[in-house]
Order: structure tokens, then sequence, then C-alpha cells
């Protein structure tokens, strides 16, 4: 059975977590507050005075799980109150739903799964709570009643794991460049168009691209949440799991690396390009990209996240918790839809028959 | 919005009658006519003065406008063409009746040279005969230097012109129909004035009629245009109008149509070709008749047509409303969705890590493509004739 760890305040016994407002570990119930590294220099010395107790029982279950049925589950049992929570096998971090006390699958980020970064929330559950109104607000073509029903409590922060690609370039750049001339003269108008072949090389370096290493999480909405700013990242210490939803990757860092190359590839032509002045058109014709000094780094990053189902269909919206960015599509009601397109096209018809009618009779 | 919309449509409410009433008060204003424009300087002052005078009771007594104009030429590379251009521009621009006379006296820089221009009725009063008469009395004052006294018998002759053909040009109406070449009888040429005469009081617009023979002579499209737009010019017609020609001559016989003022948009090309799609059946019959009543009912047509608010507005309108509305609403809709890939890492760019070490700009090669301009057709506009005409060649028949 995965290990489990539950951070207790000293005061009360009672499970604390992080307070992205003050950045340290509180008490919900008597308002203790501890730095990080004092409660994990607690938790050290918990661990060696504790003592093992021997009250097992004996069980028969009545059935057992089928071979393979249990492929892909965990479950873990709380140290509070003993209640089995059962969760997928990328499930990090989590609250037990008999007891509501914050719980960590330290297992999950053992040996090279441990993340060498996390970025803890800045943002608390209030301020994605804003965010959302906010995001919805002035949507003229929104259903009123997705307004209503979109169970703004539900929202929930998670840790989404992240791949970090650092890498220095050097690029040999091939870009097809032209420039016009007009003329004419009495019977022809003439366009005379000029070809060069501009190259371009140099270096430029690249840090912290990130790509999505969960496959729950959709890429797309990831990249939407970006950019996060990765000096405010810290070591990773599970402390700063407690209250929060984490999971573990499932995207491997090899698996990751093609999506990074094409961001870095992207950005380095399009970078170079803007040295090639002067001309109409600048299209790239050839280039060369290689990497040297890359090196990947696995990383936490906070999000302020809701699923929510509207008309049958899911919708998920996402708040950075770092930067307070809110992204998330939104339906649209084809009835206000239409209703606009004929206010707005009627009164754009009205406006040019009038102007017409008073040149016509001025 | 609303408000702006509102705003508006009250600046535009309270321009209206401003740009009305400057309208009326320039058409109640007289205008200031030049009738002496002497920049040769050859008369001095008062004989300015004089001579002003005397064109002055012509006015008065004849109702047409007399009028001399001197002009240096030396600079341009000058031909008889540029003396018709010359008059007639500067008939139009001292603002001479339609009917009138002009003598222009103009200085190569070598020697001096004379054009008289006569416009509507007066062209009609004085023959080229009077012409000659009023050129030769004149002639020896102002090659002798005499020029008040070459002016002088120019205005004393035109007066007396006046006086014998028993002249009074303050009454005269237009010609709409002038039927040199005998084609209609009376009686249709009095049904055909009734019509134009209608089309006039309903639309403020000249439709004329005018044929001739030039017997055996030959008469180019251009010979034919000029000829057009000089009746135009001297038939009284006001400047707002369109002329049917009909004309016989050796090299065969052929039609053309001027136009003026607002008519030269009022007509198209294609309308032009709708006109004379209309009657020519009826010329090759010699039905002339027919043929010049299709004209003006066709004319009476176009002419309704562009002074009608236009019906395609209707079409427009909700047209442009539609494709406006379109991208406004989408951009609507557009603003739904906030869940976009990143396809670059610029914002993971380091600071300053970029180092161009090798940029190298290489000319390829060159590539010329030309598309041909639009040529001029035999319609259009003509700046001879005493103003600026439009006009289509009509086929021979």
């Amino acid at each position: 059975m995965a290990q489990l760890i539950q951070h207790k305040c000293p005061a009360c016994g009672a499970s604390i977590q992080f307070d992205s407002g003050t950045q340290k570990m509180s008490c919900p119930y008597c308002d203790s507050e501890l730095d990080v590294a004092a409660l994990l220099s607690m938790d050290e010395e918990l661990n060696n005075d504790n003592q093992e107790s021997s009250m097992e029982w004996e069980t028969t279950p009545s059935d057992s799980w089928h071979p393979g049925e249990t492929e892909g589950i965990r479950i873990y049992v709380c140290q509070s109150c003993g209640g089995e929570v059962i969760g997928d096998e990328t499930l990090a971090s989590t609250k037990c739903p008999y007891c509501d006390n914050n719980v960590i699958m330290t297992g999950q980020f053992q040996g090279d799964l441990r993340p060498d970064y996390v970025i803890p929330f800045k943002l608390s559950k209030e301020d994605a709570i804003a965010g959302l109104k906010k995001h919805v607000e002035g949507k003229k073509l929104l259903p009123k009643i997705f307004k209503d029903e979109n169970h703004i409590e539900e929202i929930k922060g998670i840790y989404v794991p992240v791949w970090l690609f650092d890498a220095d370039v050097d690029a040999n750049i091939r870009y097809i460049a032209t420039r016009t001339h007009m003329w004419s003269d009495s019977n022809y108008n003439y366009t005379e168009t000029s070809y060069f072949s501009v190259t371009r090389l140099g270096s430029i370096g690249f840090e912290n691209v990130p790509v999505d290493g969960s496959t729950k999480f959709d890429d797309d909405v990831m990249e939407s949440l970006e950019p996060y700013d990765f000096s405010e990242a810290v070591d990773f210490q599970t402390a700063y799991l407690s209250g929060y939803l984490a999971d573990r990757y499932d995207v491997d860092s090899d698996q990751s690396i093609a999506r990074a190359n094409e961001r870095i590839k992207t950005s380095t032509e399009d970078t170079f390009r803007n040295t090639v002045t002067g001309y109409v058109t600048v299209t790239t014709d050839s280039s060369s990209i290689n990497l040297s000094n890359s090196q990947c780094k696995y990383a936490l990053y906070p999000v302020w996240i809701l699923n929510t189902k509207w008309e049958d269909k899911n919708y998920i919206f996402a708040m950075n918790g770092q930067t307070g960015k809110f992204v998330g599509d939104l339906p649209y009601d084809k009835k206000k839809y239409w209703l606009y397109f004929a206010l707005i096209a009627g009164g754009i018809a009205a406006a040019i028959l009038i102007i017409a009618l008073l040149l016509f009779f001025l | 919005m609303k408000r702006f919309i509102a705003l508006f449509f009250a600046l535009l409410l309270c321009i209206t009658p401003v740009i009305g009433a400057s309208a009326s008060e320039i058409s109640e204003t007289d205008i200031n006519i030049t009738y002496i424009s002497d920049e040769l300087d050859l008369l001095s002052p008062e004989g300015e003065i004089s001579l002003t005078d005397m064109i002055l009771d012509i006015k008065d007594l004849y109702g047409c406008d007399v009028g001399v104009y001197t002009v240096d030429v030396s600079d341009v590379s000058f031909s008889d063409m540029y003396v018709f251009e010359y008059a007639d521009s500067h008939y139009i621009n001292a603002g001479f009746s339609n009917d009138g006379i002009l003598l222009m006296i103009y200085s190569d820089g070598e020697e001096l040279g004379s054009y008289i221009k006569t416009s509507g009725e007066v062209a009609t009063v004085i023959s080229d005969l009077d012409l000659n008469i009023i050129y030769s009395n004149y002639e020896s004052y102002l090659f002798e230097g005499y020029y008040f006294e070459a002016v002088k018998s120019y205005i004393e002759d035109c007066t007396m012109e006046f006086q014998r053909h028993n002249a009074d040009f303050s009454v005269n109406e237009p010609v709409y129909i002038k039927d040199d070449a005998n084609i209609l009888t009376d009686s249709e040429e009095a049904s055909l004035k009734e019509d134009i005469l209608a089309i006039k009081e309903e639309y403020q617009c000249d439709v004329a009629f005018y044929s001739v023979d030039f017997g055996s002579a030959s008469i180019s499209d251009y010979d034919a245009q000029c000829h057009a737009e000089e009746h135009y010019s001297i038939s009284g017609l006001s400047s707002d109008g369109i002329l049917l020609m009909i004309f016989f001559a050796g090299n065969g016989n052929g039609t053309r149509m001027v136009t003026s003022g607002e008519c030269v948009d009022m007509f198209t090309d294609d309308d032009f070709i709708n006109i004379e799609d209309n009657y020519y059946d009826y010329l090759a019959d010699g039905r002339y008749y027919k043929a010049v009543e299709s004209f003006i009912s066709d004319s009476k047509y176009e002419i309704h047509d562009f002074r009608s608010f236009d019906g395609i507005w209707c079409f427009i309108a909700p047209a442009i409303g539609a494709v406006a509305s379109f991208f406004s609403v989408g951009k609507m809709k557009n603003d739904l969705k906030s869940v976009r890939s990143k396809p670059n890492a610029s914002d993971y760019a380091k600071s300053g890590s970029m180092n161009v070490t090798r940029s190298n700009d290489v000319f390829l090669y060159r590539r010329v493509t030309r598309t041909a301009r639009p040529k001029d057709t035999s319609s259009g506009r003509s700046g001879g004739g005493g103003g600026s005409f439009g006009g289509h060649s009509g086929r021979r028949f």
C-alpha cells in the first residue's frame, strides 16, 4: 500500500495546509503559522520518535480483485481517520473524503518522480472566483443560464506537472525576401519584384520552456495560462501541496521534447526574421537549429480549475495560480447571436439608407 | 453609441440649412462679369472704362454679352486649336451668358493675332460674312497700334449688327429642335417639342435634336462631334442637357449624341448604346420621327432614373449591414474563446542572449509583370465647343 503523509499542527494536532497569502503553513483551527522549513524539521523529529503499534486484524475478504482490474487504481489509507482513499495512479495530493484532512501521496514523488521545483500558489480560491466572474463579464453572447449554473464553489486548486526545457540554440536560417517597385507608361502598369536570399547565423538561449506533463490536463489550456514567472519557483517540498490537488506526470520528458523543440524552433525563426528588414515579404526557406547545453527539469505549476457541464458539453476554466490569468472557452447563445446580428445589420442598413436619402434630397 | 449617432444626425440637420442658404446666396448674387480682360495692357484704364460703358449699353439694349480679351501666349506652343480653346475657356471663366460675342487679341511674343467667338443666338444672328466685315474694320487699327480704336470699332460693329437684325436676346428661348436637313414635318416637330418641354419642366434638363445635311462633304467622327458640340453651345440650351445630331454626309450618314453638365454623368456608355440600339432601326428605315421620338423617350427614362432615388440602395444597405454585422457578431463570438495553443517560446528567450554572427543578403533575380492600362473609347468628355461635353459616336446608317 502506498505511503501517505499528513502535516499536523504542533499546537493542536489538526491537519494544516499551505496558505497562498502568507506563503506559510497555517492551521485552520488554532490559527498557528509555521515556516515550511521549520515544519519539515519537526516532521523529521516526529518520524524518529514514532513507535509502531501492533493492532492488526485478520480479515478474509469475501471477494478479491480480479487480475488486471486494479490496473491504474491506487488505494491509500488516511492516517487521521483510517478511511480508504481510492485514486488513479497519478494522484499525488488530495483531501480525505471522510475527515477532510489533506493527504499527500509521498510515493508519487519518490526517486526520479520527485519534482525539482514548485511554484507555490499566490492566489486564493476567492481570487479564482473573482477571476471567473470577471471572465464572464461583458460577454454579450454568453447564455444567461450558464452564468447562473457555473458551480463556482467547485473551483479546485491543482498543481500541474510540467517539464521545463533549457537550451542554447545555434541557428542557420535562410529566408526568401522580396522588394517591389511599380511604375507605368501610357500603355501599361509595371510591377518589378526583386528576389533576395537572406541568411542569418547566430545563437539565442531559452530557459524554462514549459511543456504540460499531464494527459489529464489539456495542453492548449496549460499553454494559454502562460507565462509563469519561474523566478518565484522554490525547491520542491510536499508541504506546498497541502490543501491542493496534485498529479504526478504521466507524459515523460522524452515525450515532451517534440513540443519543446517545435516552440523553440518557431521562436528562433521569428526572432531572426525580425532582423531581416527593408523587404516587402520575408518567408522562411530553410532553417537549421542545433541545441547545446540542453537540460530538462520537472516542476509543478499552480492552477485553479473548474470543470462544468452545460447542454451535455464539458467546459473547463482555469486560472494561473501565480499571475491570475484566466482562460476558458465559453458557449454562445444562438438566439442571442441572431438577435445581435439582426440588430446590428438592421441598424447599419437603416443608417446607410437615411444618409442616402439625405444626400438625394439635399 | 446612441449618443454619437444622435449627435451625427443633429449636426447633419444643423449643417443642411447652412449649405442650402449658401447655395441660394450664390445663385441670387449677380455674377461679376469681366467684360474686358486686358492682360497685354493694350488699353488705358480710361479707355477700358469707356469701352465697358459701351458694352453695358449693349447688354441693356439687346440682352447679350460683348467681351474683349487680350492674352500673352508666347510661353506655349500656339496653334489654331489653342486659339479656340483659349477663347472658349475665357468665355466660360469670365461669366458670359449663353448669348454673347468675344474678341480675343493674342500675342505670341512677335506679333498680334485675333479671333472672334460667338455663342448662343448671337452665333445665328451674326453670320460669317458679318464677322468678316467686323474683322476687316478693326484689323487696320489693331496692326497700326490703335488698340482702343480697334476694340471700339469691334463694339460699334456688333451694335450695328444687333440693331440691323432687330435682335433681342433676352427673350430668346433655347432651340430644342433644329431640323436643317428637313427630315421632320412641322407637326412632327411640334409634337416632339411638346415632349421635350414636358421633360424640361419636370426635370430642368434639356433634350434637343439637330439634323444637318453636309451634302457631299466627308465628315469624320471628330468633325461630327465638334459640330454637335458647337450647335449645343449656340442653341441657348441650359448647361444640363443632351443633344442628338443626325447628319447626312458624303461619306455616310450618322448620328452623334452630346451631353453637357450633369447629363455627362447621367448618361453612361451603356445608356448611349441602349438609346442608339432603340432608334437605329427607325433611322435605317428612314422613319426619322420615330427615331427622334425614341431618343427623347429613352433620354427621359435615363434622366428620370438618375434623378429618382436609386432603389439599389435598398439592396446595398442591408448587404453592407449584414457583412458588417457578420464581422461584429463574429468578434463577439470570438471573445468567448480564450484557449489557444502557444506556438512559440518567445516568453522564455534569455534576455540579451541573441547574437547574430553572420548576416548575408544576396540578390537572386528580378521579375517584371505588366498589365494593360484601360484605353479611352469613342465615348467620353471633350473640352471643345465652349464647355465640357460628353458624348457618343453613333453607327453610320
